[in-house]
């Protein structure tokens, strides 16, 4: 069963930071909770973690009411975007903090503090003051403390985000190793699209307190369902279509058959086209069209290329692989390109019409 | 590079002037200190006649004992209490949200910024008024009053500087309220509260005018001092007066050097 929230909500005064979200976190998974600032990820985390009362709705654990357990009861460890190391204790004892309060024998202490230092690559560094450390070690640390007591759930805020840009990569590629090694379920908040699309296996992304879409970062990157989602995660080519009596859409380039999913009923709804899904040789299944290219812009993988579709009115952006020698189409050039039927995503407008 | 005429003079005048104070400020202490030692009368100073013997008549003086006896009972005992209060009302003010906290805190500082005779006289009415016999319980509690907004503004400082995810942590770890308060915050707010505790009892040690109002018929050191003083000048006041200078100036030596420059405090 593991964790379910249930129209779990969050105001202060009559501001709303939290709109009723129903949501259940698998044991085990990689749940990532994505959303610039205000969005409410972080009032969820902060809520599952006891530190924050909920307004409404509930938090279950195995089918079971938090309500009224306490931070220090719960089940929950957390790594805080600061770490919260206690400066005025060794590695080792911070680590241990959580098991001593649990009045765990030394030996037994000494033995799991050894064990999860060993764990985040930091086996010697018992004696040293967290002062000593640099980021990414204190990173680790507070994961060791986190994990150390083996909570069913480890709940993480932003903690990659005070570290440095080649760091966050490599840990997040440890956070995601250590997840699947202990087996613990973590929650994890970030703001970072591209730290949710790496290491979660399921994403919920959200949006001034409520949540726009929640899939897998396949899911949520192929097949976003609003606006927001289409735009907020990597670059996408946005225009506006229409869906006919039978399902089809209907697009400035031509008409595809009824998209999975998609409601045959007549409506504007938006299309949405990956940069990098716009191709300049011909491809099966594919509308085609001619586009003027405004410019060319080299990006080292790939080029940049501005385009103006016909009947379009915000110029696309495709993103073609350079090969060394090949010269691109330069601007005011007529180019035929390439969509995938399979590669446009239907973005309803209906829901972000509503008041 | 050689400075210019100018520069050097403007060099000369500054050093001057802080010679001077320092000779203005320090003079008198320097001569009460040497005339402890020396004896003079009206043939003048008797250098090679210079002896500890004005200390030893105070060692035997029971009264300047009983008073020295009484300082010490009131400066620890008030500044005990007064420590654990500023931790418990900074405890409260800064983490459970205090009503009110801006009075509280004029209340915590009123007793310190109103002038002493006020201070002193309204505790004298109070003390009368509940018909509390006057004495060390007293002047105690006048010192607790006193000295209590230094100690809260010391810890409060310090208190302020631990961020709050430290605290949620601890609770996060399984710790109870007091467990996070005994392992967490206590070791941190030590050395604040140490250092405060100094300070305050530099001002308990030659406080005198609450003292003045609270005291009946006990005498502390500062009040023995001064009804010795109405009775005329004796080389013996000189020994007592660098006594409690020497006290004072070592504590207060203490406190600046576990304070940092800017006000807040070093870690340990």
């Amino acid at each position: 069963m593991a964790l379910q929230l249930e129209a779990l909500s969050k105001s202060y005064g009559t501001v709303e930071v939290l709109r009723p979200i129903d949501l259940e976190i698998k044991d085990g998974e990689f749940l990532t909770l994505l959303g610039p600032s205000g969005s409410g990820k972080t009032t969820i985390l902060r809520m599952i973690g006891g530190f924050t009362q909920p307004s409404g709705g509930r938090i279950l654990l195995d089918g079971q009411d938090l309500a009224r357990v306490p931070t220090n009861k719960r089940p929950f460890n957390t790594v805080f975007q600061d770490y919260a190391l206690f400066p005025h204790m060794s590695v080792a004892k911070n680590v241990g903090y959580g098991l001593s309060i649990r009045r765990m024998p030394k030996d037994e202490i000494a033995r799991a503090v050894q064990e999860a230092l060993d764990t985040v690559g930091l086996g010697s560094f018992h004696d040293r003051s967290p002062a000593e450390l640099s980021g990414g070690q204190r990173q680790r640390v507070a994961l060791a403390r986190a994990i150390v007591c083996r909570p069913r759930i480890v709940l993480l805020d932003e903690p990659l985000s005070a570290l440095d840009a080649a760091l966050r990569r490599q840990m997040q590629g440890f956070l995601k190793d250590l997840q699947r090694q202990i087996g613990t379920t973590f929650l994890f908040v970030t703001h970072d699209q591209q730290e949710a699309l790496t290491m979660s296996d399921r994403m919920v992304v959200m949006n001034v307190g409520s949540v726009e879409q929640i899939g897998s970062p396949k899911d949520i990157y192929y097949r976003p369902r609003t606006r927001f989602v289409a735009s907020f995660i990597g670059d996408n080519n946005l225009c506006e279509a229409d869906i006919d009596a039978d399902g089809r859409l209907v697009t400035p380039m031509g008409a595809t058959a009824r998209p999975d999913g998609v409601e045959a009923a007549p409506r504007r709804v938006l299309m949405a086209v990956r940069p990098e899904l716009i191709s300049l040789s011909p491809r099966d299944n594919a509308l085609e069209t001619e586009a003027e290219v405004l410019s060319v812009e080299f990006a080292g993988a790939g080029s940049d290329m501005t385009l103006r579709l016909p009947g379009i009115e915000t110029p696309f952006t495709a993103r073609i692989t350079s090969e060394p020698g090949q010269t691109p189409p330069a601007p005011g050039a007529r180019q035929s390109i390439w969509i995938r039927r399979d590669d446009i995503a239907v973005v309803e407008k209906a829901a972000e019409q509503a008041p | 590079m050689r400075k210019s005429l100018a520069e050097r003079s403007v060099d000369w005048v500054l050093g001057g002037l802080t010679v001077i104070t320092f000779l203005v400020l320090y003079t008198p202490v320097l001569i009460s200190a040497i005339f402890s030692i020396v004896p003079t009368d009206r043939n003048g100073v008797h250098w090679n006649e210079a002896s500890l013997q004005w200390y030893g008549q105070l060692l035997g003086n029971t009264s300047v004992l009983n008073a020295v006896e009484t300082t010490l009972i009131v400066g620890l005992i008030s500044v005990a209490i007064a420590t654990a209060l500023a931790i418990a009302i900074a405890l409260y003010v800064e983490w459970e949200g205090a009503m009110m906290r801006r009075l509280l805190e004029l209340f915590v500082y009123l007793p310190f910024l109103m002038p002493p005779i006020i201070t002193g006289l309204s505790l004298l009415i109070y003390f009368n008024g509940l018909g509390i016999p006057r004495g060390t319980a007293t002047i105690a509690i006048g010192h607790v009053a006193l000295v209590l907004a230094i100690l809260y503004r010391l810890v409060l400082t310090r208190l302020q500087s631990i961020p709050r995810s430290m605290i949620e942590a601890s609770a996060d770890l399984g710790a109870t309220r007091w467990q996070t308060f005994a392992r967490v915050i206590w070791p941190q707010l030590r050395s604040a509260a140490v250092t405060g505790a100094v300070l305050a009892l530099t001002i308990s040690f030659d406080e005198t005018f609450v003292t003045f109002f609270l005291a009946g018929d006990t005498t502390t050191l500062p009040l023995r001092l001064w009804g010795m003083m109405r009775v005329g000048f004796s080389p013996e006041i000189n020994a007592l007066v660098t006594i409690v200078l020497g006290v004072s100036i070592t504590l207060a030596a203490i406190v600046a050097l576990r304070l940092n420059p800017r006000g807040t405090l070093e870690e340990e």
